[in-house]
């Protein structure tokens, strides 16, 4: 299963680049141990406070999900110059493309059930099942689930 | 807040590069990243910084000290192996990038190692190995596609990129802007498919779009053979090429009008050229590359043939008086080299004049002979308080670090002639050989002779070897020839009585340890050639927790449990 870093807040001014919240960001398997910059839990063990915390990231492990899986939700959203259609996501031969937002994908932490919040706030880190997140994981623009 | 500097790895602050890049923030200073592991690290995308990145407030992706590469791809060292339109993506300004190695290892076409997204300018990529052994088309090293952008790239080794070592493909109609610095880059094996494009450095521009290229000390080799090394490849805007110092395997440098101190049609070669005109690498071997230089050899026209920029690097970040492993290039006496890496050599002549009796060369362990001379200034002649005015050549052929002369024990031979100036020669404890025949003969009997009326003159050669440091003839035993025909047959010759002129060569063969020469106040002059990779020539003589920004889809926000919980209308998030 993996262990997903989304973004918890809009990340600088550039719409179409930055990360913007609910942007998932990598993905490592369940036994991956995490810096104290990536897992709140883990800065909390270290400075015993959450003072110089970011609030720029939380995990969330999902079961059922692979890291392959969760990777592949990790593309940029874009479409090629001069098309209109925003499904066409595929780059032409020379990666001619207008990069709409950095991910495709993203995760609805408004949406999600007080508690689920109440744990990324607190400390950071959420455990459910890909079936628990998937009516909150959904296409950027289309609004669809993931499958 | 200021700097801040993270290694990522295992165990650190920041295990993925990606997890550091999204809580980059360049409000105070610079946020460095330093990879620490010598497993692969992913691709990333560097866009969207917190803060107004500048000259001094910037993301900067770099290796710790001890995991840089050194010089060429390997296993060992930090690395980044991703696919993608960019195994790394550049968005931000003034991004730094330096010390790693980036292979593209993807099998799409299109790939970069390095992409530079448009509008994002004074990006500095320094002493980087980006490569791909992958075959597909469009590759290349850093590409700028159909928009305004700006980079300075320096000391960069960069070869197998199937299109272009460095593609300024600026095809834009709409009038855009490209400006790059290239210094000190070794471009090998770049464009090699023929494809459209196929150049070493490729300067595309569309009507209207202008590319100004400034090119210095750099090398381009071996892009195939219809295609140019510094190349045109589609050009219907401008491209205003400059610099000078450049080196080709073919004759683009005079095609493109930046043929000042150009070397054109090398061939290169990993192996020692005499003669000729080549490009000479460590290794060409496929998976094995090795682009730093092999040698200076007379055919290698890399050698000595750059220009120093040291004052004028483009970006103020950058460092010219080194190369692409650190190591300090030519910047006085001879030229620096063409490319990414430098053959430091000393060159010329050394002369080292003695201003204190002791000569030591801490960092040197040369191979020494010489020739002195030594002329007596006193009457006594006790080597251990002789005061002689020394001159020699030195040849010195540095093999490692020290020169120390306190230790040495020389062997030494030296003819002397003595002429008694005194009345007294005692031999109080000799014992000669008596002989009674035809003629009159000293009879000796008793042990001791003393001649205490005689003034002899003295004259013979002495040879000895010395055992230890100190050169006392009060100690040694000579062999003496003169007017008395008698020949010592044991003890000791004691000259303390005599004052004597001393003439003799000396000739001092390093055998062993050091030569202390301290009450010497030597002038000191030698040539000295310093063979490559020595290690260096010291010469002594010469959050807010809260605090991004909530907007109109905010719905409500409170404290609960001490926390501050918010909730958003979510149509846009």
């Amino acid at each position: 299963m993996a262990v997903v870093l989304f973004s918890f807040k809009h990340k600088g001014t550039d719409q179409e680049r930055g990360h913007r919240r609910g942007d998932p960001i990598v993905a490592m398997r369940n036994n991956h141990v995490w810096g104290a910059g990536e897992d709140k839990r883990a800065h909390l063990a270290l400075y015993g406070n959450t003072d110089n915390w970011t609030d720029a990231t939380v995990l969330i492990k999902i079961t059922g999900m692979s890291v392959a899986r969760a990777t592949a939700l990790m593309n940029r959203d874009t479409r090629p110059a001069g098309i209109t259609d925003p499904e066409f996501n595929s780059p032409d031969a020379e990666d001619r493309v207008v990069q709409l937002a950095r991910k495709r994908w993203r995760v609805r932490f408004a949406e999600m059930p007080l508690a689920w919040r109440s744990a990324l706030n607190n400390i950071g880190y959420l455990e459910v099942t890909i079936d628990q997140i998937r009516p909150y994981f959904r296409h950027r623009r289309t609004d669809t689930q993931i499958t | 807040m200021a700097d801040q500097t993270f290694q990522i790895g295992t165990g650190e602050t920041y295990t993925t590069i990606a997890g550091w890049e999204a809580a980059s923030d360049v409000s105070t200073g610079f946020w460095k990243g330093e990879l620490k592991d010598t497993t692969a690290y992913g691709g990333v995308t560097i866009a969207g910084v917190t803060g107004t990145p500048s000259i001094s407030n910037y993301v900067w992706l770099s290796a710790t000290s001890g995991n840089k590469h050194s010089g060429k791809s390997g296993t060992t060292h930090a690395r980044i192996e991703a696919k993608g339109a960019g195994a790394v993506t550049i968005s931000d300004d003034f991004t730094r990038i330096d010390d790693i190695e980036i292979r593209l290892a993807g099998s799409n076409n299109s790939d970069e190692a390095i992409r530079i997204t448009a509008n994002t300018n004074d990006v500095l990529i320094s002493r980087c190995i980006l490569w791909t052994n992958t075959t597909q088309v469009d590759k290349d090293g850093v590409y700028t596609g159909n928009w305004a952008a700006s980079y300075s790239i320096d000391n960069c080794i960069i070869y197998g990129f199937y299109r272009a070592g460095l593609n300024i493909q600026n095809y834009s109609t709409t009038s855009t802007t490209q400006d790059v610095n290239i210094d000190y880059c070794t471009i090998v094996k770049c464009g090699s498919s023929g494809e459209t494009e196929s150049s070493g450095i490729n300067s595309r521009t569309g009507t209207g779009g202008i590319n100004n290229i400034a090119v210095y000390n750099t090398g381009c080799f071996d892009t195939a053979s219809t295609y140019d090394d510094f190349g045109n490849a589609t050009e219907s805007g401008t491209t205003n090429w400059s610099g000078t110092n450049n080196a080709s395997s073919d004759a683009s440098l005079t095609s493109r009008g930046i043929a000042t101190n150009a070397q054109e049609s090398l061939t290169t070669s990993d192996t020692t050229q005499s003669s000729g005109s080549y490009a000479v690498f460590q290794s060409k071997t496929v998976s094995s590359e090795d682009y730093q230089l092999l040698d200076e050899a007379a055919g290698n026209l890399l050698i000595g043939n750059a220009v120093n920029r040291v004052g004028s690097e483009p970006d103020a970040r950058q460092d010219f008086s080194l190369d692409i492993v650190g190591n300090t290039r030519n910047t006085t006496g001879p030229s620096p080299d063409i490319g990414a890496s430098d053959i430091f050599t000393s060159g010329a002549d050394i002369n080292i004049n003695a201003t204190s009796a002791t000569h030591t060369q801490t960092t040197y362990n040369p191979v020494i002979s010489y020739d002195v001379t030594i002329t007596p200034t006193s009457a006594a002649h006790t080597l251990a308080t002789f005061n002689p005015s020394v001159s020699y050549d030195v040849g010195i052929d540095a093999t490692s670090k020290a020169l120390t002369h306190t230790t040495f024990n020389p062997a030494v031979s030296f003819d002397v002639g003595i002429t008694a100036t005194t009345v007294v020669f005692t031999q109080t404890t000799y014992n000669p050989v008596i002989d009674f025949g035809a003629d009159t003969e000293i009879v000796a009997t008793s042990a001791s002779h003393t001649l205490t009326t005689y003034n002899p003159a003295v004259s013979y050669d002495l040879d000895f070897t010395p055992n230890s440091q100190a050169q006392t003839l009060t100690t040694f035993n000579p062999v003496v020839d003169y007017t008395y025909t008698f020949e010592p047959n044991s003890k000791t010759l004691t000259q303390t009585t005599y004052n004597v002129i001393i003439d003799y060569d000396t000739e001092i063969e390093a055998t062993s340890q050091a030569l202390t020469q301290t009450v010497y106040n030597p002038v000191v002059s030698y040539d000295t050639g310093i063979a490559p990779d020595a290690e260096g020539l010291e010469y002594t003589l010469v959050g807010n927790r809260l605090g991004y920004e909530f907007n109109e889809n905010l719905t409500h926000y409170g404290f609960e449990n001490n926390k501050v919980h918010y909730e958003f209308n979510d149509e846009d998030l």
